[in-house]
């Protein structure tokens, strides 16, 4: 701190005394100005910077306290004052809601919540054999050739997946 | 809509400083009037309540001016019954 600070406790104090502590602050400083006009001495004309900021220091605590009681105070109501609301830019406020802007019938939903799109996956390797029990000859020769295309296909740049 | 703003310009705020230029403090001792420079937007009824709450004085009479450098003057001609040499060594001008 380059200069000094009246070390006043502002926090946890109620309405009422800071609002008198404002005053008195105030009082102070028009003292101050007075000694600075006749030619005060030099500690009073310093201290004017101290109890300037300070007054600021409880106005900004006061104000701060306010504006959280009102946040309490509209909190999960509808309709706020202006200044609560979320601050956003002017064309944001004014575009349609998500719900207004892809309206649904109640049907269109009901059938999407029944059938959705479906996603298929493909099974490629040994997970996909399991289900095959009989090893033939013909089954042992088409699974060799289903690796041989399987290299193949891994082989290859561009990843193409078959149905095996 | 939003809750009023807090009053900014009050008491302490509109009246700036008392007047102790030579020609001021004359027209303490002569004519037990005080002078102060205050907030340009302050407005003579303004003036008269500060001063009131200030100095604890009734005042006969508020007129002010704007001055060349942009600040307003006012000149408070204080009631009979009030002596402007004292509020002055109360305020500690004097």
């Amino acid at each position: 701190m380059p200069w000094p600070r009246l070390r006043l406790d502002f926090h946890g104090k109620k309405e009422e005394e800071l609002l008198k502590q404002l005053e008195d602050l105030k009082v102070e400083l028009s003292q101050l100005r007075v000694a600075e006009v006749t030619g005060g001495a030099a500690p009073k004309l310093s201290k004017i910077r101290v109890v300037y900021k300070s007054i600021a220091h409880v106005l900004t605590i006061i104000n701060q306290t306010q504006k959280e009681n009102l946040r309490q105070f509209y909190k999960g109501k509808k309709y706020k004052t202006l200044d609560l609301r979320p601050k956003k830019m002017h064309a944001m406020h004014r575009r349609l809601n998500k719900h207004e802007e892809n309206p649904k019938t109640k049907k269109q939903q009901r059938n999407e919540w029944l059938y959705p799109l479906r996603k298929h996956r493909v099974k490629t390797g040994a997970s996909g054999h399991q289900q095959n029990k009989q090893t033939g000859q013909k089954k042992k020769k088409k699974i060799q050739e289903h690796k041989n295309m399987r290299n193949l296909l891994f082989t290859m740049e561009r990843p193409v997946w078959l149905e095996y | 809509m939003n809750p009023p703003r807090r009053n900014k310009l009050d008491h302490y705020a509109s009246i700036k400083v008392t007047s102790t230029t030579e020609s001021a403090v004359k027209k303490i001792k002569d004519n037990s009037t005080l002078v102060f420079t205050v907030d340009v937007k302050v407005n003579k009824h303004q003036i008269k309540q500060a001063v009131k709450k200030l100095c604890d004085v009734d005042m006969a009479k508020v007129s002010t001016l704007i001055r060349p450098d942009g600040e307003k003057k006012v000149c408070v001609p204080l009631a009979h019954d009030h002596d402007a040499l004292n509020v002055a060594n109360k305020i500690g001008i004097i």
